[in-house]
């Protein structure tokens, strides 16, 4: 066990090299250039030059690297342009609305998805698994935009149960909190509902379907048990990979809902900053997605080896 | 049989238990909303909903219509403009200015402090003041070798190698405005802009949550003049304690904010939700005026150093067709290069070249002109979609003349690089242009602007603007240079946009005048 995670973590590195080198490729190569952007069109060339020098731009690719790569490697990952903070501290402060939403839409997809695809593999075949299932196409085909938007008109500004857009900081009430997350989370969260959902029954079947549920049914062991504790916990493993994979998909893909719901979150922060040419923040983030993707992978590895004993990683 | 009916009530029971745990605790969210939504009274919170978040909170950083906005609410220059366009004192108490033109006097007012709680000094206007000529672009188009210095604690002259009656609106323009800071910020401000935001206005600068909102307070020692509140100038008084500049990028966001009491107003309101802006009895709105949209034509590089082709593009398009497309109804189709309320300036001077609408005239320009069908290119960007959708028109109307056209469609930042450094891609850059006090000022105007080969007429006459003894002068001046700005196709303005500013009926006074006005503006219950 120590082995392989020791393995997995140094495996981590040439990854997060290759990414950063491609990175920083991408954006060198990008048009736009972030002093015109912030000076606008009315700068002249002089005014435009003295801000380049300044910010480090007229540096060769290389230098640029390799200034960026040593600060990195030191923990630093640079200075925002425009913000003028840290930009790992603008990825903190941005990553707490888009953790706080990736995670309740993530309950949202546990939630309704498991205990969905559940029922549905119990009623395999009848009119509510078809229905289920029916749903669950939509729930995965219907764009979060729209979804959010609907939910904004049904629950905000028709019941007003809940604020149409914004965010309040957990420090400042839990139940505040919550108001503000709870419809972009179902927005965000619809589509892994259903995918939980449907991976579920179809996991579920695959067990069902197998000998040794055939002898438990035939000894008489009591149906809550077949299904709890034989079929569902031996179908777990594919159901924990997507909901893992959706933990990634969720905090990268935010973005929409952020804008929609005006949620000061990541993906926003990675929007501005593509807009602004806000070089040393886009770097930072997605390296640092880069390496939230690759840790949460090793979490569902190691998970499969506490839920099914027979996955060793040692091997 | 049963079975399958029971299965169907099971089906109907989970939606509706999905439904309500979608609305978790619903009848809790109630109470606190009206608990905590109530956020507003007399002397409460104005919450102010900003479609993009500043570039930077120097003004003289970005000439970006969102610093100006900011800025100003934080900032004061040492004249403003009242409400017809004319230049009066703000932090200065009198104006003298010499007989031969060239020298200003500016007699400060005393006792007016800064956020910090200093007192604003002679020194502190001589420094913010140099600053501000070697950035701004409106102290680089109307004054010439201008120097300021500290006659006394609270005296500064400002003296000019050339004289113009522009001089006074200069420093008066919101965009890159002169604000007054502390000398020490000032000095210690690298390329990149002040690092402190410290003026002397009605409100001070609290916090700026990065893409969330920036706050600011009442300055309980604001120095209110006590002339009527005019244009940018006279009386500001602060009704509300704090002023929250929301930054909500989402149009309808905006608007559903508006009508929950998320926002008191909301800037960026677009034309599509207008319909369910007026039919909300709680809500106002305004329509002040935007920007200029504008064709600029690359008279650098390419065909259209050809005046007979540009003037063929002119003819060929129908700006009331071409501002339907572009899917605006808040507009007017003017040759005025100023807006109409900036009653000093704007004039209809040229309409006999604007908006012809005449395909035939256009066929034989573009024979004289020697075009050899060449495919032209225009520039522009998805991110104003007004600007995508006049660049489509443009083509297919350009096609009828058998011009050939492609678009370069860039994101902004793309497009304005391009403009400046690759005049040998594009011929047409669509873009838009703000209000400036004076015709001077207009970014086209500057020899210094992408564009480049100036006419000798042009320059001629943009002199004679400047140095012109009296206004009225100056005007007639202006009204040759757009006429001639026109007939040569210089650039066609295409349509002049309004914005959509609404509010909810609790806001009183709320004025926009170049910029949101946040003072004198009370919000009630």
């Amino acid at each position: 066990m120590k082995t392989y995670l020791l393995k997995r973590l140094i495996s981590l590195i040439p990854t997060l090299l290759i990414v950063s080198i491609v990175v920083y490729l991408i954006i060198y190569l990008t048009p736009g250039d972030p002093a015109e952007v912030m000076l606008g069109d009315s700068a002249t060339d002089e005014q435009v030059e003295a801000l380049r020098e300044e910010m480090g731009l007229n540096d060769s690719f290389v230098q640029r690297y390799f200034t960026w790569m040593g600060g990195v490697l030191q923990g630093d990952l640079g200075t925002s342009y425009f913000m003028k903070e840290d930009v790992t501290y603008s990825i903190v402060s941005h990553l707490g609305p888009t953790l706080s939403l990736a995670i309740l839409a993530e309950i949202f997809a546990i939630v309704i998805g498991i205990p969905i695809g559940i029922f549905a593999a119990r009623r395999r075949g009848t009119y509510v698994d078809q229905s289920f299932m029916g749903l669950s196409y939509i729930g995965v085909a219907i764009p979060s935009f729209l979804l959010a938007l609907f939910l904004i008109l049904i629950f905000s500004i028709t019941l007003k149960w809940f604020p149409v857009a914004g965010y309040k900081e957990l420090s400042e009430g839990l139940w505040e909190h919550l108001r503000y997350m709870i419809l972009p989370a179902l927005a965000l969260g619809c589509m892994h509902i259903a995918l939980t959902a449907r991976m579920t029954r179809s996991s579920m079947l695959d067990v069902l379907n197998l000998n040794f549920i055939k002898t438990a049914r035939a000894k008489g062991v009591k149906e809550s048990i077949v299904i709890y504790r034989h079929t569902l916990r031996n179908a777990l493993l594919p159901i924990i990979t997507i909901i893992g994979q959706n933990f990634g998909i969720l905090i990268a893909g935010a973005a929409v809902v952020e804008t929609v719901f005006n949620i000061p979150g990541i993906g926003q922060l990675v929007v501005n900053s593509i807009e602004r040419r806000d070089f040393p923040v886009i770097q930072g983030i997605i390296l640092f997605v880069t390496f939230v993707y690759v840790v949460i992978n090793l979490i569902v590895d190691l998970l499969y080896g506490v839920i099914d004993p027979r996955v060793k990683l040692d091997k | 049989m049963k079975i399958k009916k029971f299965g169907w009530l099971l089906a109907v029971f989970s939606i509706l238990m999905i439904v309500t745990a979608c609305s978790g605790g619903s009848g809790e969210g109630d109470n606190t909303s009206e608990g905590t939504d109530t956020a507003i009274s007399t002397d409460g919170e104005l919450h102010y909903a900003s479609n993009v978040q500043p570039p930077t909170l120097d003004p003289l950083m970005s000439n970006a219509i969102v610093t100006r906005e900011v800025a100003s609410v934080i900032y004061e220059s040492l004249v403003a403009f009242n409400e017809n366009f004319e230049p009066v004192p703000m932090l200065a108490e009198s104006i003298d200015v010499s007989e031969d033109g060239k020298t200003y006097t500016f007699n400060l007012r005393q006792g007016v402090l800064f956020h910090n709680g200093e007192e604003m000094k002679a020194e502190d206007v001589v420094a913010s003041m140099e600053r501000w000529k070697e950035k701004s672009s409106s102290a680089r188009a109307v004054l010439t070798e201008p120097q300021f210095a500290e006659v006394d604690e609270y005296t500064v002259t400002m003296t000019l190698a050339e004289p113009t009656t522009l001089a006074l609106g200069a420093i008066a323009n919101t965009s890159h405005l002169a604000a007054i800071m502390p000398k020490e910020i000032v000095e210690s401000a690298p390329e990149s802009g002040v690092e402190e935001f410290i003026g002397t206005g009605p409100f001070k600068f609290v916090e700026w949550k990065q893409d969330q909102y920036l706050h600011f307070t009442r300055f309980d020692e604001y120095a209110a003049l006590d002339t009527p509140a005019s244009g940018l100038s006279g009386k500001k008084e602060a009704l509300v304690k704090d002023v929250y500049f929301d930054i909500v990028i989402d149009p309808s966001t905006q608007l559903s904010g508006l009508q929950t009491g998320e926002y008191d107003i909301a800037g960026g309101i677009i034309q599509d939700d207008l319909a369910q802006l007026e039919a909300n009895p709680d809500l106002e709105y305004i329509t002040p005026f935007d920007a200029n949209y504008t064709l600029l034509f690359n008279r650098k590089e390419g065909a259209f150093q050809s005046k007979e082709l540009r003037q063929a593009v002119a003819y060929a398009l129908d700006l009331d067709a071409l501002a339907a497309v572009a899917a605006v109804d808040n507009y007017e189709i003017t040759p005025s290069q100023l807006p109409k309320q900036n009653a000093v300036w704007a004039t209809d001077a040229g309409s006999e070249f604007h908006n012809q609408k005449d395909l035939e005239k256009a066929k034989q320009l573009v024979e004289q002109s020697g075009y050899n069908g060449e495919t032209l290119n225009i520039l522009t960007t998805r991110d104003y979609p007004q600007m995508y959708n006049e660049a489509v028109y443009v083509k297919e109307q350009l096609a009828q003349i058998g011009i050939n056209v492609e678009l370069l469609v860039y994101d902004w930042a793309t497009a304005l690089s391009e403009v400046r450094n690759s005049p040998q891609d594009w011929n047409i850059f669509t873009t838009s242009f703000p209000s400036t006090p004076s015709p001077v000022e207009l970014l086209y105007y500057a020899e210094s602007y992408f564009d480049g080969a100036e006419t000798d007429t042009q320059k001629e006459l943009l002199a004679k603007i400047k140095s012109a003894p009296t206004t009225e002068e100056a005007k007639q001046y202006w009204e040759e240079l757009q006429t001639h700005s026109i007939e040569d196709v210089k650039l066609i303005t295409t349509f002049a946009a309004n914005k959509i500013s609404a509010y909810t009926t609790d806001v009183k006074g709320y004025k926009y005048f170049e910029v949101p006005l946040f003072y004198n503006v009370s919000v009630s219950e």
